[in-house]
């Protein structure tokens, strides 16, 4: 079961809140996991902290020099995590990640993709309540990647778009996810008052 | 009562069709929306607000923008509220403040006739003879210089945080910020406009810069509409930007919220603060600086007087004249300190409108009415450096009836944010100017903080450091030219001592021109031991009036210049800031275990562990022993079930993952069977012991080691920098929110297991005691470890995060026909305690060497390096001065607390680390560093338990199964 929060101004949703933690996810790293990633038709992104989408929806996040992770298409899942474990297993120099355990994924979206833009940019600026980092559009565009703290909390924020909607993808560890949840909730119901 | 008002366009703030009801002190008023609390109320004409500091002098608003205490009031629970600065709301109720009495009728101003006797330095040279005296004196002082009350039953309100980042920040929108950030815009440049104040557009929102008062409006009209037709363009009002921090990082504060702002380029267009003439009894209500008497008018629609005399060392004085007359007030007189004006026709054209003209004079005194409002003002001629007429000192000059004095000595540059960024703040002796210099890379000024003040000259201005900007941006290739200013603002001396005193310098401290002469007399020279001897500048408005006459006087008393004596530092906060600013929105992260909702189902006393939420035990909280006592007891006869998932977790992969262990833990690890376990004992380059876990060997090239719940971010973190300086080839991986674990503890521990686990082979041959296995359990891919922390039969069993909860429940399921039950964190505490296993950190403390804690035997001594074996080397070398030892106590005796003293003769010997009452050896057990002559069984030490010496016995360890028959079964 996904849980969702929407957040209204006025009558209108401004912006939702989605746990996507049961979508699949893994990763890997090492000298040959872009080797491993390309044998399973994996793209894998020239620089670190940058997505890329596979040919099947998938997301390629490169969140080190040898270090990927794969997050399954929300709206179409078909990654079999597996399939990638087993290969990076299989190769000497290419690391498994647990990162389906390891961590929870959480989507911070707009639902108004007009949001999405220099002038208007509601996400970034609700971000902004809990990271330090500038994820304005400009300098933060959809594929950007940043490994940062989100209400002291340690998170990697990829801003990204989910059902044609803009979105922070948020992924942070699991035993933070309750406070995580509850602050991000709480940063939606102040932004809109402020608003 | 009610209000008056002066007609559009007056009133730039207020909402006339909104009217707001209001009480001050007990008495209703009606003000309007967009009114402040002091505007309100002299709308009212109530102009009393405050009582001055020390003598309990009636005070009313100065600046009329914040810049002063004179209007500190009393707001429902909040004291110290600027009523020139607090907008107003529908049924406010607010006080004055510091009186005793009434704020009309203060007793406590009785302490003006005793001025003399409170000279500058009053307390210091008062009060700290005989010795302990000030103990006595201080609860008197502190009831009488009370400011406000706090209300202690106050309910916290939310206050915020948010992040900005721009290209270029503009502090201040008067003219030459509105300029500086259309200039920036228009090139490209995302900008945010920060403005003090209610409204944008500074001196132009209040300030006539011609004959005809429109040039003023017009451009700020056109300025504004610009700036909000701007996408680029983001404006606070209301907003303060309270410091300048390197790189250009404002913190920014505007209502209940506290913007940290990234700037790139910062453009600072504070402008200057108006100044005050010093001369007796210039804090008397209804004399004011010429720019509040404006700002009442064109922000508030307020008449400030019916009769008005302007004192004036500048042209400044010449304009607001004609504002004042358009609005009604007459006015008596300008008494100009210049020995003429720079513009004789304005002069004349106001003496035709009756407005008497004084050139070369000054106010010497303004003489108060029975209504504590100035009455009178007593004008002399000038004859030399802040002196009058000889032989008139004692007489009586030109007595002006008026009922408003406004001053204009001239202006002091807003430099606090420059030179908190390291720009020096420059005073020219012969022409009374100020300028800046030495401002760092990426920090701009424009405007009258750059001593520019002419209006067309202070656009250009703007202009010109945004263009500064956008080439430091990249956005513009143009080198803009520096433009130089020649009007002269500052009048060089506007002090006119008085012998029977009350001219004040600063306001907010009551303190006198002579005060400061005597300063110095006393010998405190340097302005900056003057401010701490006299407390000039110290006070709310942190020396926005007073830092200019202080230097001056001080200059003259020292026979020095303005710029050899310099200005008082300017420390953050350029305003006074709110602790719930610094504050803001608590984030306090907590982390919580893949089985928390079962803990709680199950009703555990849950207890923080660092971030982590642990179940302490399962119970009520106030049967804490017994509940321990019994899960204790469980475990030891049957089986018990313990949620480990905080335990830390590091994978170590790849080629060099043995040698990388080797390396790092003070056992061996090159050698360790793959299938086994290993104690690991982490030494830091001091040697001293920071943690410990258990390495387990999965393959020879893939380790997976546990570390301590609050110290596995440390290992990990020293993990990455020993292998940044080593470069082996291995991966290291921080698995810890990876892995749920429990404990599976107790005799019948196997016989639980084994229900789950149909594939693994259980037996003590098959799985022994410190051996790993990995397998299936309930289904679940599970890494187990035989471990015996608790000193039973156990398993530690390790699955994915995700599994946790399943884990449990099915744990808890295949148990309950052996009555298994969950235990906490404070059981197990007590159960290793009874196996005499210490917990690092609980039982070591920043000075713990293996040799202190017994754990030579986990060092391997032959091995070539690990991580602070040089030093563990020396200190086991040396003889021992502490040892950490296990004690036991009857169970009657008062038991001591973790923390504890051991005492030995007249010395603290160590302390007690761990200590319960053990059900199985029904008595008290214990650790404590204790003398290590001392630390022999049979030995006794001494632990001071409250007030009490307590003897203990120091025993063997451990104090439970002695022989390890129950933990290898």
């Amino acid at each position: 079961m996904i849980s969702q929060y929407d957040a209204e101004a006025g009558n209108q949703v401004a912006c939702r809140l989605v746990d996507l933690s049961t979508q699949r996810r893994t990763g890997l790293r090492g000298r040959a996991a872009q080797s491993v990633l390309a044998a399973q038709s994996f793209p894998f992104p020239p620089q670190p902290n940058q997505l890329l989408v596979a040919q099947q929806g998938q997301l390629v996040a490169r969140l080190g020099r040898s270090e990927c992770w794969v997050l399954d298409d929300p709206l179409n899942p078909m990654l079999e995590p597996d399939v990638l474990d087993q290969a990076s297993d299989a190769s000497p120099d290419c690391y498994p990640l647990y990162c389906q355990h390891s961590h929870v994924w959480f989507a911070l979206i707009s639902d108004d993709s007009a949001d999405n833009s220099e002038s208007s940019d509601v996400l970034a600026e609700l971000m902004a309540k809990l990271c330090a980092v500038d994820l304005r559009l400009p300098v933060f565009p959809p594929g950007s990647i940043a490994q940062t703290s989100v209400a002291r909390v340690n998170a990697i924020v990829i801003r990204h778009s989910l059902n044609q909607s803009p979105a922070f993808f948020i992924l942070s560890d699991r035993s933070s996810a309750d406070y995580l949840w509850h602050t991000l909730i709480d940063a939606m119901q102040e932004f809109n008052q402020v608003k | 009562m009610t209000s008056d008002r002066l007609s559009s366009p007056m009133g730039l703030l207020i909402n006339r069709d909104q009217p707001l009801n209001f009480q001050f002190e007990g008495q209703s008023f009606q003000g309007f929306q967009g009114d402040t609390i002091a505007s309100a109320l002299i709308a009212n004409h109530q102009w009393l607000m405050s009582r001055s500091f020390k003598y309990h002098r009636p005070r009313a608003p100065l600046t009329m923008a914040g810049q002063d205490a004179n209007t500190l009031i009393q707001l429902g629970g909040e004291p110290n509220v600027l009523a020139d600065q607090q907008p107003l709301e529908n049924n406010m109720q607010a006080f004055g403040q510091n009186y005793s009495g009434s704020l009309a009728s203060d007793r406590d101003a009785i302490l003006e006739k005793f001025s003399r006797f409170m000279p500058v330095g009053f307390y210091y040279r008062s009060f700290f003879r005989p010795l302990g005296v000030w103990d006595k004196w201080e609860k008197i002082i502190r009831k009488k210089a009370g400011l406000g009350k706090l209300d202690l039953n106050f309910k916290p309100e939310y206050y915020d945080k948010q992040y900005l980042f721009f290209d270029v920040v503009v502090i201040g929108s008067g003219p030459a910020g509105l300029t500086a950030a259309l200039t920036a815009a228009d090139a490209g440049a995302d900008v945010l406009l920060l403005e003090q104040q209610p409204l944008s557009g500074g001196a132009l929102s209040y300030h006539r810069f011609d004959q005809a008062g429109e040039q003023a409006e017009q451009l700020r009209t056109e300025l504004l509409y610009r700036v909000a037709q701007h996408e680029r363009i983001r404006v606070l009002t209301n907003a303060v930007c309270n410091a300048w921090f390197a790189d250009n990082y404002l913190p920014v504060v505007q209502g209940k919220r506290l913007f940290k702002v990234r700037a790139k380029e910062c453009i600072v267009a504070s402008g200057s603060f108006e100044q005050h003439v010093v001369f007796r009894n210039n804090d008397l209500p209804g004399v004011m600086m010429t720019s509040a008497a404006l700002r009442l008018m064109h922000w508030y629609a307020v008449k400030p007087g019916s009769k008005a005399v302007l004192l004036t060392g500048n042209d400044d004085a010449y304009f607001a004249a004609l504002s004042l007359l358009e609005q009604g007030v007459k006015v008596a007189a300008i008494v100009d300190m210049r020995p003429e004006s720079a513009q004789p026709e304005w002069a004349e054209n106001l003496m035709h409108q009756g407005v008497q003209l004084f050139s070369g004079s000054t106010v010497y005194e303004a003489l108060p009415g029975k209504n504590k409002h100035i009455r009178a003002v007593d004008v002399r001629r000038i004859v030399d450096k802040g002196q009058i007429e000889k032989g008139q000192v004692a007489e009586q000059g030109d007595i002006i009836d008026c009922d408003l004095l406004c001053m204009s000595a001239g202006y002091m540059p807003a430099y606090q944010l420059l030179c908190q960024a390291g720009a020096q703040l420059s005073y020219d002796d012969d022409s009374a100017q100020f300028s800046l210099s030495g401002l760092p890379q990426h920090l701009h000024m424009a405007g009258s903080v750059n001593g520019i003040h002419q209006l067309d000259k202070v656009i250009a201005d703007g202009a010109r450091a945004a263009k500064q900007a956008l080439l430091q941006l990249g956005l513009s290739d143009e080198q803009p030219e520096t433009l130089v200013c020649d009007q002269a603002v500052n009048f060089p001396w506007p002090i006119f001592s008085h012998p029977k005193g009350k001219d004040f310098v600063d306001f907010d401290e009551d303190l006198q021109a002579k005060d400061i002469i005597n300063a110095t007399r006393l010998g405190y020279r340097d302005v900056q031991l003057v401010k701490r001897f006299s407390t000039v500048g110290m006070g709310p408005s942190q020396g926005r009036n007073s830092a200019l006459p202080t230097a001056r006087l001080v200059a003259a008393s020292t026979g020095r210049s303005v710029t050899e004596t310099g200005v008082t530092t300017a420390r953050p906060p350029f305003a006074p800031e709110k602790l719930a600013h610094m504050a803001g929105r608590m984030f306090d992260p907590y982390r919580r275990t893949p089985m928390h909702q079962r803990h709680l189902d199950a009703g555990a006393h849950m207890i923080p562990a660092g971030n982590w939420r642990r179940p302490a035990f399962y119970g009520a909280a106030d049967q804490r022993d017994q509940n321990i006592w019994r899960e204790a007891q469980h475990v030891r006869q049957k089986v018990g079930l313990i949620d480990v998932s905080t335990l830390g977790g590091i994978e170590l992969r790849g080629p060099d993952a043995a040698e990388f262990i080797n390396r790092i833990y003070t056992f061996g690890f090159l050698k360790q069977p793959v299938g086994k376990t290993r104690y690991a004992v982490l030494t830091n380059e001091h040697g001293v012991v920071i943690d410990d876990g258990v390495a387990c060997r999965i393959r020879d090239d893939h380790f997976y080691v546990t570390a301590t719940t609050s110290g596995v971010d440390r290992v990990y973190r020293d993990m990455t920098r020993w292998n940044a300086q080593w470069r082996l080839d291995v991966d290291i991986y921080n698995v810890t929110s990876a892995y749920a674990a429990v404990n599976l503890a107790g005799p019948l521990a196997r016989q639980v297991l084994q229900k789950l686990t149909p594939d693994l082979d259980l037996s003590p041959a098959g799985f022994p005691y410190l051996a790993y296995r990995e397998g299936r359990v309930a289904g679940m891919a599970a890494r187990l470890l035989r471990v015996g922390f608790v000193g039973e039969l156990g398993y530690e069993i390790h699955v994915p995060a995700s599994d946790g909860e399943a884990l449990w429940d099915a744990l808890l399921e295949a148990g309950s026909e052996f009555d298994i039950q969950p235990f906490g964190v404070e059981t197990q505490r007590l159960l290793r305690l009874e196996k005499g296993h210490i917990i690092v950190s609980q039982d070591t403390d920043g000075m713990s060497h293996p040799g202190e804690l017994d754990l030579g035997w986990a060092v391997n001594r032959k091995k070539p390096f690990f991580v602070g074996c040089r030093s563990v080397d020396i200190m086991m070398a040396h003889p021992l001065k502490r040892k950490l030892v296990g004690f036991k106590l009857p169970a009657a005796m008062p038991k001591p607390q973790e923390g504890h003293l051991v005492i030995k003769g007249s010395d603290v010997a160590g302390n007690v680390t761990s200590c319960e009452y053990s059900p199985v050896n029904n008595c008290v057990i214990g650790l404590a560093y204790a003398a290590a002559d001392d630390a022999d069984p049979g030995s006794e030490i001494y632990i001071r338990v409250d007030d009490q010496l307590v003897a203990a016995e120091v025993v063997t360890l451990p104090f439970y199964d002695p022989d390890n028959a129950r933990q290898e079964l």
